[in-house]
């Protein structure tokens, strides 16, 4: 959407919120804009999951000056909706076995979509790929059901540099599962997608950081 | 052993962020492995592994990365040079009690 769409969705919402009789009809119109999800899901991360301080610590060891919290967004009732069905109009024409990511970030995500895809008579396979630092050595990375040799889609809420994706890739090829697209909420713009697109990865963030309104970083 | 241990210093020489964690803890993993006595290493590993956890999906200010690489780096960097030397048992013994405590004390301020 550009400047102008933007605005006018805003003014759209401030007439919902005076007027409710409004709100269904235009709702039902909207349930065929896909844009309309999109614009609401960025305006919750900019509202709920972007922190900005000074003098933090990314887990690269880079200090930043925002921080985007994806879980204030994919743990709230309306965000979890919104991030299923804009991943799920992403999603419709891929042909794929199951959906998964590394936890913390996918938990939410794949819960709102096996959900999402359920009510809407698309039932999706959900797995999630355990964070483990292995300490324990050889134990069982994955939960959920996951077929050996699927073709996976493999979701977070936001990324960096890409090694937690990257991570979660390694475990679902050992088993021997085809990564056939990475979807996250927020791309930070910090290499992920070069990293993605050098290992022949198809990679599409929902939102960039330049969406969040974000420039500049220290 | 040594090339492991080398990296490990190296590594703890850039400080503690997540990254770095998760890497001496895979490093760690594969000393265990091969020397007579894991002991200290299982403790640099324990270590290791409940900050990660403590960090992990954190926006973390850097006034506390500093105070706990002050509360642990000095031990840290000690025991690393001991388990390389092994030569003063005694030595290591303390530097391990040193590190507990300090973990302890770690422990009651993230609590």
């Amino acid at each position: 959407m550009n400047e102008k769409e933007h605005k006018i969705m805003d003014v759209n919402k401030q007439i919902f919120n005076n007027n409710p009789f409004l709100f269904e009809s235009v709702m039902e119109k909207a349930m065929y804009n896909k844009d309309y999800y999109k614009y609401s899901l960025l305006e919750k991360i900019k509202k709920e999951a972007l922190e900005i301080g000074t003098g933090r610590v990314l887990s690269s060891g880079k200090k930043s000056d925002y921080y985007i919290d994806g879980k204030m967004v994919t743990l709230d009732s309306e965000g979890s909706f919104l991030t299923a069905k804009v991943i799920f109009d992403m999603i419709e024409p891929i042909d794929f076995d199951a959906i998964g990511g590394l936890t913390l970030g996918a938990d939410p995500i794949v819960a709102a979509l096996a959900l999402f895809g359920y009510i809407n008579k698309r039932p999706i396979q959900t797995f999630i790929v355990r964070k483990e630092p292995k300490k324990h050595g050889t134990m069982k990375l994955i939960e959920g059901k996951l077929v050996q040799g699927s073709k996976v889609i493999i979701v977070d809420d936001v990324v960096t540099t890409g090694k937690s994706i990257l991570q979660a890739i390694d475990v679902v090829k050992q088993e021997k599962c085809e990564v056939v697209k990475i979807i996250v909420l927020v791309d930070r713009q910090e290499g992920a997608r070069e990293k993605f697109n050098s290992l022949g990865y198809e990679f599409e963030p929902i939102f960039t950081k330049e969406d969040l309104g974000i420039t500049n970083e220290c | 052993m040594n090339a492991d241990i080398s990296t490990l210093k190296s590594l703890l020489s850039k400080g503690l962020y997540l990254d770095n964690l998760n890497e001496m803890i895979e490093i760690c993993n594969r000393i265990i492995a091969q020397v007579a006595e894991p002991l200290p290493v299982y403790v640099l590993l324990s270590i290791f592994y409940d900050i990660y956890l403590s960090w992990d999906e954190r926006f973390l200010p850097v006034e506390e990365i500093k105070q706990t690489e002050s509360l642990f780096l000095p031990s840290l960097k000690g025991i690393i040079t001991l388990i390389e030397t092994s030569d003063d048992k005694s030595k290591l013994w303390n530097a391990l009690n040193d590190l507990t405590k300090a973990y302890v004390s770690w422990v009651k301020r993230e609590m």
